[in-house]
């Protein structure tokens, strides 16, 4: 776990050269924090293709290799989303998840063992796709409380540090619907992989009444559907910044809090 | 060789001095021949722009910087005593630092206004057409571009708005992003709502609408900035096509109230709106403020952003100061090796010459014809006086600048890195 650990430090550091930069605002911090995700990342991987060769397996049979999957994941989403829409300070509510994640994965060890992720290459392919769905999720998240939280500045005319380092509601906008459209993506190709999975397994696409499958099941489509609901009303009814911004944090964090549920008690 | 500058500036003189002074773009090159005529001026340079105008000579004879005034004078209607009252006068470090600072934007009437760059970029363009560069004006011109890229990257001196106007538009930047594709309607026609104009204009803004009572000024302001007008007692009307309002009108009651934009947004289906009021008393009802996307700001509020930004501006300006002082001290440094060159390309041709010498010699001598062996002692004698000569000619190039006394004996030791006791 060297790599993985030298990668949390990682993303501390760049966490705190983020908070630091939030305060002085300069060019050199930036690309420095920049880099210290990058690395991170990097470091990240190398763990997880680590674990991929020593255990022969894909690296997501345990909890641990779940968490580190999503600090990647979301490291990596955060580096695209930063680059493509130059707004890093996104990062002050991503990088703590990837934080988080890590540090879990510190305590929970290699226990949890997913056995029935080996039994079918669907499986693979579901729960890599509903992670960085979930990803993305959560950069709708920060970015629709990011969105708030600069609203209420401009709107109580507080010309302050937010005011001045967070980018402009419609770049936010943008970032929150590019991020809830890509996480829907992602995320129902992740259903349709589970469902390829449940005709291999179950030999059909409905789990078994009563199983723990079945309450899986039911529970991501209930995410599927709210996400789903947001993009629908949000196309449709051409909803403002503000609702999408509203809809994706309540969404998002109701999808986040099943994932949670699914992944924390649901495992076996 | 170093530079000079006498000049005078918006701090210096009154806008009549400064328009007398002034250098027309018609009698710039007659201008640039007069100085250049004077045979004690080696390169010359002249800044001209509403707020300043200023002479930049480089001479080894910096005391007649003083007489550029009378060349000034004879094309200008005051005196020469009355210019040199209202002018200043820079010599080497003090002037370098000057141009340095002029050009980023720390010497300017709007601290850090970027104009300027590009005037001081077009004024060293405009001195080589009339070939008044030489080397030093070149490689002048090298360290200014760059020092004040420097600056402007590195400090914050052109950060946030320090006018009312542009105040107004960097809020809808902060709201919108881009303003391309935006619209906005300007409610007035003064002198506060063109200059609004202008910078919508310059943010890219799509389209703008105008309206004013009297709507003949209305029309004029609209075609300056190929806008269209609007009759004011319908602007409601096309008030939810619009992003952008700005307002500033003498009415002494309110033009806009929240039922008007109420009923806008319920048309533009809530898309935000941005409302500046310049206006006192003011044009714009304050509970439009309340109506859900709507961003209203008074001229109070942007004061208060001018008058931070202009604070923060002036901290940064400091830092500014601070680094072109260091980058002008390793500026003069190089500017100063660079008369150690002649004595390098001096010595260089001595050793070549005797190089060659010997070589023809040694080999007559010795009867050597063999154009190989040629080579190989070529070789060798080429290699060896690069060697010798490596040691003095970087030691001249650091010390030449030393400004320091030195006797022979010092002076060969420092050369050539001889630990020898000279006393």
């Amino acid at each position: 776990m060297i790599y993985y650990d030298l990668a949390l430090v990682s993303y501390i550091f760049s966490f705190l050269l983020l908070l630091i930069n939030f305060y002085f605002n300069k060019l050199s911090l930036q690309r420095l924090q920049i880099l210290f995700i990058i690395v991170a990342i990097i470091l990240n991987l190398v763990q997880l293709l680590f674990h991929w060769r020593t255990m022969k397996v894909f690296p997501i049979c345990t909890l641990q290799d779940l968490l580190m999957l999503v600090s990647l994941s979301v490291g990596v989403i955060y580096v695209v989303l930063g680059l493509r829409y130059k707004r890093y300070y996104i990062g002050l509510f991503l990088i703590p998840v990837m934080i988080l994640a890590g540090l879990v994965s510190l305590f929970l060890g290699s226990e949890g063992v997913q056995s029935a992720a080996l039994e079918s290459l669907w499986l693979y392919v579901h729960i890599p796709l509903a992670i960085v769905g979930t990803a993305f999720f959560l950069a709708a998240f920060a970015s629709g409380i990011m969105y708030f939280i600069l609203e209420k500045q401009l709107k109580e005319k507080k010309f302050g540090r937010v005011f001045e380092r967070f980018p402009p509601l419609a770049s936010i906008d943008k970032l929150n619907s590019a991020s809830l459209y890509l996480g829907f993506a992602f995320y129902t190709a992740g259903m349709l992989a589970v469902l390829a999975w449940m005709r291999f397994r179950f030999n059909s696409i409905e789990a078994p009444l009563g199983s723990s499958f079945y309450v899986k099941i039911m529970i991501a489509c209930v995410a599927w559907v709210i996400t789903g609901g947001i993009i629908l009303v949000k196309s449709v009814r051409a909803t403002t910044a503000r609702q999408t911004a509203f809809a994706s944090v309540i969404g998002c964090a109701s999808v986040l809090l099943i994932y949670v549920a699914v992944v924390l008690f649901m495992m076996r | 060789m170093q530079l000079s500058v006498v000049g005078l500036n918006h701090n210096s003189a009154p806008v009549e001095i400064r328009e007398c002074m002034a250098v027309q773009p018609d009698v710039l090159a007659d201008m640039y021949e007069r100085l250049l005529s004077d045979p004690r001026v080696a390169e010359a340079m002249i800044i001209s722009t509403c707020n300043r105008v200023e002479y930049y000579i480089v001479t080894d004879k910096p005391y007649i910087t003083a007489d550029i005034l009378y060349i000034v004078a004879i094309s200008c209607s005051a005196g020469v005593s009355t210019l040199r009252k209202h002018s200043y006068i820079h010599c080497g470090t003090k002037a370098i630092e000057h141009l340095v600072m002029v050009a980023s934007g720390v010497d300017s009437l709007v601290l850090g206004e970027p104009q300027i760059f590009g005037q001081v970029k077009d004024t060293f363009r405009a001195a080589r057409e009339r070939k008044a560069v030489g080397v030093y004006l070149n490689r002048l011109e090298q360290f200014v571009l760059n020092t004040t890229k420097k600056v402007r990257t590195d400090t914050g001196i052109s950060e946030n708005a320090v006018s009312v106007s542009y105040a107004a538009v960097d809020l809808a930047k902060k709201i919108f992003g881009s303003l391309e594709g935006k619209k906005a309607l300007i409610i007035g026609a003064g002198e506060m709502c063109e200059l609004a104009m202008e910078h919508l204009s310059g943010a890219g803004i799509g389209h703008i609408t105008v309206t004013n009572r009297t709507f003949s000024r209305a029309e004029d302001l609209a075609r300056r900035f190929y806008g269209s007008a609007v009759e004011f007692h319908k602007f409601p009307e096309v008030l939810p096509d619009v992003d952008i309002v700005i307002s500033s009108t003498g009415a002494p009651q309110s033009v806009v109230n929240k039922a008007m934009v109420s009923a806008a947004m319920q048309r533009r289906r809530r898309a935000p709106m941005f409302f500046i009021d310049i206006a006192v008393p003011r044009d714009i009802d304050a509970d439009v403020s309340t109506v859900e996307n709507v961003y209203l700001y008074d001229i109070d509020d942007l004061k208060h952003v001018v008058e931070s930004n202009r604070k923060e501006r002036e901290n940064e300006a400091v830092k500014a100061k601070e680094l072109i002082t260091g980058a002008v001290v390793r500026f003069e440094r190089n500017i100063k090796s660079l008369t150690a060159d002649p004595l390098i390309v001096e010595l260089r041709q001595n050793f070549e010459r005797a190089r060659q010498e010997e070589l023809i010699r040694y080999c007559r001598k010795h009867n050597i014809t063999d154009p190989d062996i040629r080579e190989n002692l070529n070789y060798i004698m080429l290699a060896m006086g690069n060697k010798v000569l490596h040691t003095p000619i970087r030691n001249l190039k650091s010390y030449i600048a030393d400004g320091r006394k030195y006797t022979l004996a010092e002076a060969v030791a420092l050369l050539f890195d001889l630990a020898a006791d000279t006393d």
